[in-house]
């Protein structure tokens, strides 16, 4: 991180797409750091209700696709800055688009 | 072009999903059923047995209610029942059949229908007649027997093919025997009257609607109309004993 504190997303969220979305003013058990000049995204997906992790959510960023864990966790690693589309979808859930 | 920017470095999103609420299926009405099949005496009681399915994972209370003519309830109408989670229950509704003819019964999207026909058995003479005298009414059966508190002698029973007061019993309509209704108490001068079976079946049909309307409680009714005492008492036993007694049965 650019200021070794808070986590930067250039949110344009359009939020209200049926989630709820914070972001983390410290990284926990953050993973490491990219190279200089690169970039990572990370996270927990949790049900809204229970605040339980959900696994098997499919997250996709701009065509790049991974699972989230058992532990709701997800990671896309050694990306370029800069702006993405993000998809969380899930059955049984409010799809969320960024 | 997104809606998110990653800097160079990490990046954290954290995010709630907010699960889809699983819609309730509606309860599936079955089947519908009576304890007998074909035709039906008229007075014969019977069970009418509505199942209905809960598709649903949670269990659900379900008020079923079944209507049509021909027939009146015995017990609650609706009922309510509870349906466990993917499971059935039967709601049971005794009922009377009380008018001859083809009826349906309903409930739901359900439906049956029933042939109400005349009994067969014809009492011999006798029967069961209504008497005085005023607004007391008694019923007395082929062997005698005398339901109610007015004690019922020669001078104010007919019976069927004999006389009284002028007058012979007669059968004028579709019931085997007529209706012989005494004078009015405290009006001696008011002639006797004969009425037809059908229009007293009617009568204490009326009654007895009357009295179910009213959602009083028998105690409650008879301490509201103490005249009425044996009356609506008379009528709770004339419906609910007629399957077994009644000889003007319907022709």
């Amino acid at each position: 991180m650019k200021d070794g504190k808070k986590a930067a997303i250039g949110v344009g969220v359009a939020a209200g797409l049926g989630a709820l979305i914070y972001v983390a003013t410290r990284a926990k058990a953050a993973p490491p750091p990219p190279p200089p000049g690169r970039a990572n995204l990370y996270g927990k997906v949790t049900n809204a209700i229970t605040g339980n992790p959900i696994g098997g959510v499919l997250v996709s960023l701009n065509g790049l696709k991974v699972s989230t864990n058992t532990g709701g966790n997800y990671i896309f690693e050694d990306l370029d800055p800069g702006a993405y589309l993000l998809r969380f979808t899930k059955e049984g859930y409010e799809t969320v688009v960024y | 072009m997104g809606d998110i920017v990653l800097v160079e470095g990490s990046n954290q999103l954290n995010i709630a999903l907010i699960p889809i609420a699983a819609e309730e299926e509606a309860l599936i009405y079955e089947s519908m059923s009576t304890s007998t099949t074909g035709k039906f005496t008229l007075g014969q009681t019977t069970m009418v047995k509505v199942q209905v399915r809960n598709p649903n994972d949670v269990a659900v209370e379900e008020v079923v209610e079944i209507s049509g003519i021909g027939f009146s309830e015995l017990s609650d109408n609706p009922i309510t029942i509870t349906i466990g989670g993917n499971s059935v229950n039967v709601a049971r509704f005794n009922i009377i059949y009380d008018a001859i003819g083809t009826y349906t019964i309903y409930c739901e999207d359900l439906s049956t229908t029933v042939e109400i026909v005349q009994g067969e058995e014809v009492p011999g003479l006798g029967g069961i007649f209504l008497v005085g005298p005023g607004e007391f009414y008694e019923l007395r059966d082929t062997y005698g027997t005398v339901y109610g508190t007015a004690e019922v002698t020669p001078s104010n029973c007919c019976f069927y093919g004999t006389t009284f007061g002028g007058q012979t019993c007669r059968n004028a309509g579709t019931f085997d025997y007529d209706v012989w209704v005494g004078y009015l108490r405290n009006n001696a001068a008011e002639p006797d009257a004969i009425y037809s079976g059908e229009y007293q079946w009617s009568q204490m049909l009326g009654h007895y609607y009357n009295w179910q309307a009213s959602g009083l409680s028998l105690d409650a009714f008879k301490a509201a109309h103490p005249n009425w005492d044996i009356l609506g008492g008379m009528e709770m036993w004339f419906l609910s004993r007629i399957p077994a007694y009644c000889p003007f049965t319907y022709s």
